[in-house]
């Protein structure tokens, strides 16, 4: 417990963070793993990259509010893909288009492209107890929405026709959600880096699909599976001095394969 | 589609020679129907006649391509409307008992109601705790009905219910509707064999032009 008791003083804030962050995003993964759109999450923080990269190379201002609108425009071409197109085909694009975009952006400076390394890896470290104040807020404006509209929010993802038959009105939640979504990518983005976020959202929903027998334990074990992979993530980092982003995506990584050797009880 | 507009409080779906088809294309015309509470109706066609595009034009999915349609907004937001549909969208991604599956069935219903929802599910005599995944194609339409009937609706739209169903779970389900249609809902199924013990309103559609032959009895099937 040296980590805690010792390094609370140094990295409390960048605890919360984390913890915060590890209840918020594992439960916005949820409607994106239920319709089968793992890529697309990556493709959305790509994209929130694009956004940093842009707002550093024109001097444009808050890079976490250019990653928002970014993840915005994303989220909506990932609605309306195309005609006849597939969303990972859309996801794809986004990966390659946005990974190529970023450096481009910023390609002969020095400074952003330090910074864009900084956003590529996961630097949950370091962050002061405002930065703390807006995960926790982050994660009780999901929390909340969860409650309130994740019974629509996963109905309009996973069956969009029958949600607008019957009154959820698929097209306010899914700008509702992906509002919500844009906005805690952008600030996942700046308090804790690309890894991370993509880890944190994408890895712990698709684990605890495996290890779940009924919907309703899915988001808990989620959360669960987040928040032991964020707490030995700063744990052993501490004791081993290593990033502790890392560590906890590592670990998140040996839950996936865990969840691979169990077998999910609910397939026929 | 008009909504609501003059339609009278006891309707809940107006058509005026209305004609349905898609892409510019009309499949059947002249219908002039009324629905009303307690109704059952049974809709008859061969492949491709158009039931299945009539359903989506009544449920707003497809504008018609002549006449007048008036719908009840309780049909029109969703909020009183129950659904069968011939394709199921899921992709099996989550873990899903029966009683997940009928209870999701709920949004939009403005209600949370686990009685309504393990009523549904006794009424077509599946096992709650099951996953849904596990379930036979036969099994899995009888989920559909119980989902449908959980939200309690004033309109109950079923396209093909009873595909994959045997003797005893098409009588089972049968039985669950007709309890609904006695609360109070009106009832349109496309079927293509109407079992013969039900007396409802019957509306046919062949050679692109509609039938309409009402319940000998009234409200009674």
């Amino acid at each position: 417990m040296d980590w805690f008791t010792q390094g609370w003083d140094l990295f409390g804030a960048s605890y919360v963070v984390g913890w915060a962050l590890a209840l918020a995003l594992p439960l916005a993964g949820i409607p994106v793993v239920a319709r089968e759109q793992a890529l697309l999450g990556t493709g959305l923080v790509q994209m929130g990259a694009v956004g940093f990269a842009a707002a550093i190379a024109f001097g444009l201002g808050t890079p976490a509010a250019w990653a928002f609108i970014a993840i915005a425009c994303a989220t909506v071409l990932a609605q309306r893909p195309p005609a006849r197109e597939r969303p990972e085909a859309v996801a794809a694009w986004m990966i390659l288009s946005g990974g190529a975009l970023t450096v481009l952006l910023l390609s002969g400076n020095a400074v952003g492209l330090e910074k864009l390394a900084r956003l590529a890896s996961s630097s949950v470290l370091g962050a002061g107890w405002g930065s703390a104040s807006v995960a926790i807020a982050a994660a009780l404006v999901v929390l909340a929405a969860g409650v309130v509209l994740g019974r629509r929010i996963l109905v309009a993802a996973w069956e969009p026709r029958l949600a607008k038959l019957q009154g959820v009105r698929p097209g306010v939640i899914g700008v509702v959600s992906s509002v919500l979504l844009a906005a805690l990518l952008a600030i996942s983005l700046e308090l804790s880096g690309a890894l991370l976020t993509t880890a944190l959202l994408v890895v712990p929903a698709l684990a605890a699909r495996r290890f779940a027998r009924r919907l309703a334990t899915v988001p808990w074990i989620a959360v669960l599976i987040a928040e032991l992979a964020v707490t030995l993530g700063f744990a052993i980092g501490w004791s081993a001095d290593l990033p502790p982003g890392q560590v906890a995506v590592a670990l998140l990584g040996g839950a996936m394969v865990a969840a691979w050797v169990w077998p999910p009880s609910w397939r026929a | 589609m008009q909504i609501h507009g003059d339609l009278e409080e006891s309707l809940l779906v107006r058509a005026e020679g209305l004609a349905v088809g898609r892409a510019g294309k009309t499949f059947a015309s002249g219908l002039t129907w009324t629905v009303r509470p307690s109704t059952w109706w049974w809709i008859e066609g061969d492949n491709g006649s158009g039931k299945t595009t009539l359903l989506c034009t009544l449920l707003g999915e497809l504008p018609p391509t002549g006449g007048r349609l008036t719908v009840h907004p309780w049909v029109a937001d969703g909020t009183g409307l129950g659904c069968v549909l011939q394709l199921d969208e899921l992709l099996p991604t989550l873990p899903l008992t029966v009683t997940d599956y009928v209870g999701l069935g709920l949004a939009g219903s403005g209600r949370r109601d686990a009685g309504a929802v393990a009523e549904a599910i006794d009424a077509v005599g599946l096992e709650p705790r099951k996953s849904y995944w596990a379930l036979s194609g036969g099994q899995r339409q009888r989920a559909r009905v119980a989902r449908a009937l959980a939200r309690r609706p004033a309109l109950l739209v079923l396209d093909e219910p009873f595909n994959h169903l045997d003797g005893d779970a098409t009588a089972r389900c049968l039985a669950a509707i007709e309890a609904r249609r006695q609360a109070g809902a009106a009832v349109l199924c496309v079927a293509h064999r109407p079992p013969a013990a039900i007396d409802t309103g019957r509306l046919r559609i062949a050679d692109g032009v509609f039938t309409v032959e009402a319940p000998d009895r009234g409200t009674r099937p």
